[in-house]
């Protein structure tokens, strides 16, 4: 049914419901609910907290520091908390890393209107192939583009994985939220296959066969450089310039390039996105292979950093 | 007979932020009184009917029951004070009954807590019988039709005692058919002394339901009037504010060489129902070809078949001579020049969390200027759609703001600026004017009649008759998937509504 309303456009009309307000808000800046609700998360938290007895401010402090906020006034004075902190926030950086890659993997779907909850399988795939080149081609290629190769590839990984839900969805309409889920524990057993005894890339190095192969993927020279912090340990690498470069894209790719006019177009409205000619089932394939994509680069920043 | 009166609403004042949307507006209704109310979209019915109902407060005047002054801080209260309101969009739970949903909120119950399903049953029941509705109280909302559906809101009004009922433009969801029935069964109420308040911008209604007629424009009164003595035009003048042309001025029609040609097309619908069952027709250049028919006679699926959007089952399309494939996309049948006034613009004629520029481009982002190497170039785009505002009047908005939050009318100029602007060889317009108010119409016809004298070849569908009857040089009459009738302009609307209805074929069988 058409919506035939002679009400006046909903701007000018006074919020009256909790929702209206909620909207009218969320029109002054998207920023405020997620603070809000970030705000209410930490004093919900707090009060479980203090019914276990501990002090709840003690208990943010000491997750904050863990998370390695203190490094930012270690300077100061405080110099013997200097490693610790500075390795705590690398640690914080190279997580955030990960996690924008899969985040923008879930934000592309879900702009053109699907949930990919697939990520976990992308990513194990983009692991799988990422380590395989890493650890396995390593004499077909220099270092440098050896490195290139295998962040392309793990992405490509993640990509295809993700598009096999798209497909799916474009031609027998298997709900994505299904297929991925199902996508994601075939990954799990590929890899696990695969990095098993026995498996094809079980790590060859004599006495480290338990180990994962990815530190043969490190002793091939095959790394993205680091930044800042221990070599030895777990340091933060250029990977997190990729996130953002991949962030740049996103928001590049979804409002100024045709394709994420057609991805934005389905996801607001499909019937509308069919009748101005875009093709609906090439569009779910396309945002499900892109999501994949992201989610596979997350697994290759931590494959190769 | 109106005697007493039974509400008045005195000197109403209510400031939205950046719209006075009532400006001491007031009106009285008497008992066994059908009052319209007539405005334009946005003309401030709404409000003043969500404020008598209690859904808004007025920053000033006042509201009167049976002479005493009322403060209504909730519908319930309004409730409570006897008034009944049927909202356009219905307030019902599909999945439970119709006696179900008529209790709804005051059911009858066994010890307190179980409902008591008989005898909520037959209340209804007796309900029904009373007042002459034929209606299942058994039977789910889901399964009946938009015009029961109606008929249970008011039902649900009548069994919470309401002797005023206030229906918000009741028709715009109606079939023809469904509307007659409707003002059936407000003349039998008001023979049984409601009070009914009628919403609606459609002036024919009007005058056939209503026995008085307040005029409201830009949230002010402009006069109350009988309606004997009032005619259409008048009402127009009082609505729009201006002499208003509801008879379209077109010089006559110079046809050229055929543009559009369907040979016995055949549609199924998603069920597998077929139905478009062998329609020929041609349209041809500098004409407006209407089509008209009830609704649901196969008149949506023709257009989808001819736009791609619903593949054909068989039959030929043919655009500027050369044969569409049954196979061909929406996008092939727009590249090969046509143009689609889709009858639902907030199902497919826009986006409605696009700005008006990404609608504008709806088909054309595709193409330069607008995208290079499938890089979008905002700045065509917004300088396109600020050239298109200026000549089609679209109004509330700029090339940056959504869509959504344009009235229906400008939304609709937007759609029909968008593809007209594409210069499409043959232009589909279905249902061009559906839920738009005077003004908006009287605009869009003139430009489908200028569209026409710039050799374009228009093919109407409309559910409305004069609409039909007043822009089309040809008139097909479509009945159960058919084209049972051709005519040429100037037939009158007597002599197609029998064809409408099948009597035509009856006749021929």
């Amino acid at each position: 049914m058409t919506e035939l309303n002679d009400r006046p456009p909903p701007e000018q009309g006074e919020p009256t419901t909790i929702a209206g307000k909620l909207q009218a808000r969320q029109k002054l800046g998207g920023i405020v609910p997620p603070v809000l609700t970030a705000i209410f998360a930490f004093f919900m938290g707090g009060l479980v907290i203090l019914g276990s007895g501990a002090n709840p401010f003690d208990a943010y402090k000491g997750i904050l520091e863990g998370a390695g906020i203190d490094w930012f006034w270690a300077h100061l004075g405080n110099t013997d908390i200097l490693d610790l902190s500075t390795f705590n926030l690398t640690q914080t950086l190279l997580r955030t890393t990960t996690f924008a890659f899969t985040g923008l993997a879930v934000a592309f779907a879900f702009r053109c209107g699907m949930f990919n909850i697939g990520g976990q399988g992308q990513y194990t795939m983009g692991v799988v192939v990422g380590i395989w080149v890493g650890a396995y081609w390593g004499d077909a290629l220099p270092n440098g583009l050896h490195v290139v190769v295998g962040i392309l590839l793990a992405g490509v990984a993640g990509a295809l994985w993700g598009g096999i839900a798209g497909i799916l969805k474009a031609t027998v309409g298997a709900h994505e939220v299904i297929t991925t889920i199902m996508l994601n524990w075939i990954a799990f057993w590929f890899a696990s296959y695969c990095f098993g005894q026995g498996g094809p890339l079980q790590n060859r190095t004599p006495g480290r066969e338990s180990s994962p192969s990815s530190d043969s993927v490190y002793d091939n020279g095959v790394f993205i450089p680091t930044l800042w912090g221990d070599e030895g340990l777990q340091a933060l690498h250029y990977g997190i310039f990729l996130a953002v470069a991949a962030l740049i894209a996103f928001w590049l790719v979804m409002n100024r390039t045709t394709l994420g006019y057609e991805v934005r177009a389905v996801g607001f409205n499909p019937d509308a996105a069919k009748y101005g000619g875009i093709s609906v089932k090439k569009n779910f394939f396309l945002a499900m292979a892109i999501s994949g994509l992201f989610a596979g680069l997350a697994a290759a920043v931590d494959i190769f950093g | 007979m109106p005697d007493a009166t039974v509400l008045e609403m005195r000197g109403i004042v209510k400031q939205f932020p950046g719209v006075l949307a009532n400006d001491d507006v007031g009106f009285d209704l008497a008992r066994g009184e059908v009052h319209a109310l007539l405005g334009e979209n946005g003309a401030g019915k709404s409000t003043l009917m969500n404020i008598l109902y209690g859904l808004y407060k007025p920053d000033a005047g006042e509201i009167l029951v049976s002479g005493e002054p009322v403060s209504f801080s909730s519908a319930r209260d309004a409730i409570d004070s006897g008034l009944g309101m049927v909202h356009q969009h219905f307030m019902l739970i599909p999945v439970m009954t119709v006696a179900e949903n008529i209790v709804l909120a005051t059911e009858p119950t066994k010890t307190g807590v179980i409902l008591d399903y008989d005898t909520a049953r037959v209340r209804v029941r007796d309900l029904a019988l009373q007042f002459g509705f034929a209606i299942d109280p058994d039977a789910k909302i889901e399964d009946i039709s938009v015009g029961q559906q109606q008929r249970v809101e008011i039902l649900k009004a009548l069994y919470r005692r309401a002797d005023i009922l206030i229906l918000d433009e009741p028709t715009a969801v109606l079939t023809p058919q469904e509307a007659t029935e409707l003002f059936g069964i407000l003349k039998g109420l008001q023979r049984e002394g409601m009070s009914i308040i009628f919403i609606s911008h459609k002036l024919n209604e009007v005058l056939e339901i209503a026995d008085r007629i307040t005029v409201l424009r830009r949230g002010r009164k402009i006069d109350t009037v009988p309606r004997e003595g009032a005619t259409e035009e008048g009402l127009a003048r009082m609505m729009v504010g201006r002499e208003v042309l509801l008879r379209v001025d077109k010089p006559p029609a110079t046809p050229g060489e055929v543009v559009l040609e369907l040979e016995d097309v055949h549609v199924r619908d998603d069920r597998g129902i077929e139905k478009v069952r062998g329609v020929s027709l041609q349209v041809r250049t500098g004409e407006i070809v209407g089509i008209a028919g009830v609704d649901g006679n196969g008149q949506t699926e023709l257009v989808e078949a001819i736009t791609g959007l619903h593949r054909r089952e068989s039959g030929r399309i043919l655009v500027e001579g050369r044969e569409m494939s049954p196979h061909a996309s929406p996008l092939a049948m727009l590249e090969s020049g046509v143009g689609h006034i889709p009858e639902d613009r907030h199902r497919y004629g826009l986006v409605l969390d696009f700005t008006l520029a990404e609608n504008a481009a709806l088909h054309d982002f595709r193409y330069p200027p607008d995208s290079r190497f499938g890089w979008l170039k905002p700045k065509v785009l917004i300088e396109r759609t600020r050239r298109l505002i200026g000549e089609f009047d679209v109004r509330g908005g700029n090339p940056q703001t959504k869509a959504r939050t344009l009235s229906g009318g400008n939304q609709q100029k937007l759609v029909v600026a968008r593809e007209v602007d594409r210069d499409p060889r043959v232009l589909i317009a279905a249902q061009p004017t559906r839920g738009l108010d005077v003004g908006a119409i009287e605009y869009l016809h003139r430009r489908l009649v200028e569209e026409r004298g710039a050799g374009r070849a228009v093919l109407l569908v409309s559910l409305e008759l004069d609409e039909v009857l007043s822009l089309s040089d040809r008139i097909l009459v479509m009945y159960e998937g058919k084209i049972v009738a051709e005519h040429a302009s100037g037939v009158t609307e007597e002599e197609i509504g029998v064809e409408m209805l099948g009597g035509q074929r009856e006749a021929a069988a």
